[in-house]
Parts: C-alpha cells; sequence; structure tokens
C-alpha cells in the first residue's frame, strides 16, 4: 500500500530553519551537495555529516519525518552501493564471486562513501522540502531564476507550477491509495505474477488516476482564476523574503565547512 | 431594497464535441436582491452551475444575450474582469481541488496577493477571514491535514478575504459529512445575518434551501418557481418535475393532507412538522 510518503511536504513549526529566507536555503542546499562529492575521505564526509545533524536539530521537525523520508529511498542506496562494490578495482582483494567479480577494499570504501553520500544528499534536501512552505519555496525559485527574465521566460509561472505538484503530492497519493482499493474489490490482481504482468496490472490504476488529475487540474485552473489570479503581474505576498541573522550564520557555518573540507582535501 | 445583480433575457450555450450549439439557459431574466439569502435548486444539469459561472464571468454569455450586471458592471467588458470576480466570491464544491497552497494562512492570503494589497492591508484580511469562519487556531495548520468541513471553510474564508459583495456557493456541502455540512452552513448563515453579505446557495439539498429567504428552481436553464422556501414546498408536484424530492418533513406532512389529515401545509423543518402534527393531534 501506498503510504504517507512525506517527502517535499512542508512541515509547519517555528524553528531557525523555518525562519531562514527561502532562497538562502535553496543556495546552502545546493552548495551541500556539491560539497558532498568534494568530500573524498573519511573526515570530511564526517564533517559534512554533523554540520547537517545541526541543521536537523535546528528545525525542530521530528526525527521520525526525517526517516520517513529516508526509507523511501533505501532501495536506490543498496543498488548503488553493490555496484560501487562489486566494480571498483584496486587495494586488497578479500573475496571472489566467480572468475570476474572481485571485492576489494577499495571496493568497500567507495560502497560505504556512496551510500553515506546520498544519505546526506536526501536528508539535506528534506531539509529544505520540510522547513520551507510550496509558496515561499515558489516565491524563493522565482527569485533566484529572475535574472532569467531576461530571456523572455516566465519564471513566475514555472515556480507556481513546480508549487502546485508539490500541493498535489497528498492529494494524488491518497487518490492512488482509493483507485487501489476499488480495482481490488473488482478483483484486480495487482501483487502477483513476473515483473512485466504486475506493470500490466498498474494500468487500470494508471489511467483513473491520469483522468482525474487532469479534470483536478481544470478544477483548479477555474478556483484560481475566481480568486483574481492572472499571471505574477502586480502580485503582493503576505510573507516579504528578507534576509536576517539567521541566514547570516548558516552562511557562516558553511563557509567554515568549506575551509574544513578544503584543508582536509590537502591532507 | 438594491438590487445588486441582475440578468436580463441572457442565453447562454456551448459547442458540443461535433460542433453543434447546445443552449444551457434560455431567455434568463433574475433579479438579486443585496443582503439576501437565495438558494438555487435543481437537478444535475439543469444549468445552475453555469449560472454561477456566469455570474462572476468565468464564462460569457451568446452574443445574442442581454447583459448581467453585477453592482452595475457587466461582466462582459474586459476591464471589468477581475473586479466582477472579485465581487461575486464563487466557492466550488471540491475543497481539495481549490486550495491553491498548504498552508491556512497563505491559502488565505492567495486572493488578496492577487490584487496587490499591500502587506499589512493583507495580514489584516487574513485574520478577518479566519474570524469569519471560526478557524483562527488553524492560522498555521497545513491544508491537506484539516478534515473536509475544515477545507471548505477556508475556501470560504480564501474568497472572503478579497471582501466579495456576493458569494456563491456551488454545492459547497456535496462531499462532506453531515458535521462538516453543517459547519459549513452555519458559518454562511453567520455571514450572512451578521455581515449582511448577499449568498447564492446552490445545492440540490432541500434541508438546506429550507432555511433561506428565497428559493429558485430551476429545470433545463429555466426557472420553474421562484418565491419563498415555504411557498415553493408547497407545491410538490412542481418540485418532483424538476427531479428534485422534498425535504423529508415536507413529504410525511404532503402524504398525509393526502390520506385526509387536516393538517398545516407549509412545514419545512423537523420541528415544524413536530408541531404541526401534535397541533392536530390535539385538535382532534
Amino acid at each position: 500500500m501506498v503510504d504517507g510518503i512525506s517527502f517535499g511536504q512542508f512541515y509547519p513549526v517555528r524553528s531557525f530553519v523555518h525562519q531562514m529566507d527561502g532562497r538562502v536555503k535553496i543556495v546552502l542546499t545546493i552548495a551541500f551537495i556539491v560539497f558532498l562529492f568534494l568530500a573524498t575521505n573519511a573526515a570530511s564526509l564526517l564533517i559534512c555529516a554533523i554540520s547537517l545533524f545541526f541543521f536537523i536539530a535546528a528545525t525542530r521537525v521530528p526525527i521520525k519525518t526525517y526517516l520517513k523520508n529516508v526509507r523511501a529511498i533505501i532501495p536506490v542506496l543498496l543498488i548503488t552501493a553493490a555496484f560501487n562494490l562489486f566494480y571498483t578495482d584496486g587495494g586488497t582483494v578479500l573475496f571472489k564471486i566467480g572468475s570476474h567479480i572481485s571485492v576489494t577494499t577499495n571496493g568497500v570504501q567507495t560502497a560505504l562513501f556512496m551510500a553515506v553520500r546520498i544519505l546526506l544528499l536526501i536528508i539535506s534536501s528534506a531539509i529544505m522540502t520540510n522547513t520551507t512552505s510550496p509558496t515561499v519555496l515558489t516565491d524563493s525559485i522565482e527569485s533566484l531564476l529572475s535574472p532569467l527574465k531576461w530571456l523572455r521566460l516566465d519564471i513566475h509561472s514555472l515556480a507556481m507550477m513546480m508549487s502546485i505538484a508539490l500541493r498535489f503530492v497528498p492529494t494524488l497519493i491518497e487518490e492512488t491509495d482509493k483507485i487501489m482499493n476499488s480495482q481490488k474489490a473488482r478483483g484486480a490482481d495487482l501483487e502477483s505474477g513476473n515483473l512485466l504482468r504486475r506493470i500490466k496490472a498498474l494500468l487500470p490504476i494508471l489511467i483513473p488516476l491520469l483522468i482525474s488529475a487532469f479534470r483536478r487540474a481544470a478544477e483548479l485552473a477555474d478556483a484560481m482564476e475566481c480568486r483574481c489570479y492572472h499571471g505574477g503581474d502586480g502580485r503582493t505576498r503576505l510573507r516579504v523574503m528578507r534576509l536576517s541573522w539567521r541566514d547570516g550564520v548558516a552562511i557562516t557555518v558553511f563557509v567554515l565547512l568549506l575551509v574544513g573540507l578544503i584543508l582536509l582535501r590537502r591532507m | 431594497m438594491e438590487t445588486i445583480l441582475s440578468l436580463q433575457h441572457v442565453n447562454y450555450s456551448y459547442e458540443d464535441d461535433n460542433g453543434e450549439l447546445i443552449p444551457v439557459l434560455k431567455d434568463f431574466s433574475l433579479e438579486i436582491q443585496r443582503g439576501s439569502f437565495v438558494c438555487v435548486l435543481g437537478h444535475n444539469g439543469s444549468g445552475k452551475s453555469t449560472l454561477a459561472k456566469l455570474l462572476n464571468g468565468l464564462y460569457q454569455p451568446d452574443q445574442d444575450s442581454g447583459p448581467i450586471l453585477v453592482d452595475g458592471l457587466n461582466t462582459r467588458d474586459e476591464k471589468n474582469e477581475l473586479e466582477v470576480r472579485r465581487r461575486v466570491g464563487l466557492v466550488f464544491q471540491n475543497p481539495d481541488n481549490q486550495l491553491v497552497t498548504t498552508v491556512v494562512e497563505e491559502e488565505i492570503a492567495f486572493g488578496p496577493e492577487n490584487l496587490g494589497l499591500p502587506r499589512d492591508e493583507l495580514q489584516k484580511r487574513v485574520d478577518e477571514a479566519l474570524l469569519a469562519v471560526d478557524m483562527q487556531e488553524y492560522r498555521n495548520h497545513a491544508t491537506y491535514k484539516l478534515s473536509g468541513g475544515q477545507k471548505q471553510r477556508i475556501a470560504i474564508a480564501g474568497i472572503l478575504a478579497m471582501r466579495p459583495q456576493i458569494l456563491i456557493l456551488d454545492e459547497p456541502t456535496a462531499m462532506l459529512d453531515p458535521k462538516g455540512r453543517e459547519e459549513v452552513l452555519s458559518a454562511v448563515r453567520r455571514l450572512n445575518r451578521e455581515q449582511g453579505m448577499t449568498v447564492i446557495l446552490i445545492t440540490h439539498h432541500m434541508e438546506e434551501a429550507a432555511k433561506t429567504d428565497r428559493v429558485i428552481v430551476m429545470k433545463n436553464g429555466q426557472i420553474t418557481a421562484d418565491s419563498t422556501p415555504q411557498a415553493v414546498f408547497s407545491q410538490p408536484q412542481l418540485i418532483r418535475d424538476a427531479g428534485l424530492s422534498l425535504p423529508q418533513p415536507t413529504e410525511l406532512t404532503h402524504r398525509l393532507i393526502q390520506e385526509g389529515f387536516p393538517i398545516d401545509k407549509e412545514v419545512l423543518t423537523v420541528e415544524q412538522a413536530v408541531a404541526a402534527i401534535s397541533k392536530m393531534l390535539k385538535e382532534k
């Protein structure tokens, strides 16, 4: 069953990270992901993890929410780790499977590093989406991408589409659940047979879901027009984006982290 | 009383898949008074939802149609578009498909933000609208975690924050449980009574119609009855012709009358039915 996948869902409480500027959060999250790939040894990954831990603590979002976020990507994590484990050469050979595949110390190390990197990457983006409401996220993306307006790109609409997509995640999950149950009640078999059969069995779920998503979209468009939505022109905001001391603190932490990473890379 | 909405000989039709024109409203005329609570009843396909969308300019009447005037503004005039939509707030059936954001406060601010109001005014509007639907303590809640009735109240608050002159609700309780339905209806009734908001409630729940000032029955794009709830419901044949059924207490008293019992005809609610029947029994 589809259970409450909470990824990308805003968790409304007041905290240090919640009150940070959305734009800063987006930029720092991207910076953090870059840092993760700069970190090539255990010590540098460790300082990344520690700083991330401080940010988690500063969000006041229950750890449970993060565990849920992580649970969704465990398969990806395992597959990536397995590939790195079997396909990395060099170092001492630990043991061999058949004549071609050998597991080396380098392999174990790369696999572990990769797993940790993906884990930290997911958590860092979860921090951003858990603490930033879709409206603020939209406004921030719009503000960050505003230079592109010179190229006559409609940044406002793009950002609005993204935020609506996030808004409809829980609604569509609920809907999928309902459709699955009603197709099961009609005797649909969703859980047996080989992969191909199972994929075929998903069609009677995807089609009603798609049709209903279109209907919802049409209704939402009407409702938005009824509320005088006419694009980004002349629109004001309830939440005004302003940098505060919190953003300064966060940026300082990131600069220190970067310095640390550079030093550790030299060693 | 002052007329706030007027439709004069309005025609509306749409083109179907084969390019044929299907008429929905034919020579439709109607006037609504400021501050009144009007209920529009009709079966599916009677044109009642189309009427709602015509009133706020979401749909435009046919070329040969008479004008639709909202507070004197013609909905056909393009420069009136935003002002008409602001004055005529429209709430739809499914609350899930009307909410644009995930936080209550931001959701309510969406309309006023589109109007380009300054920030302190936005905050004032949000507070005012939350109070009107009695949801102050939910200001920072996630919209997707609310119950159906609460979501619909937030949808109404989102409209109220634009300070409309007229509130139109298109089957606002169709997807709600009895508790949610009562929450929404009592909020709407309070708005009409305390703030003098003009309300047009579109429904096919007879019980909801009973507590309004004026009931309009629609069938095939035309008005077949337009009077007080008592007068409309005392004509059972007319209600059945429109593909609707009477409120249960009214149905009961009508059947008793048919059986020859001397009972009061104008019964709408359970309380009135109890009173009428006990009165009849005492007199016997």
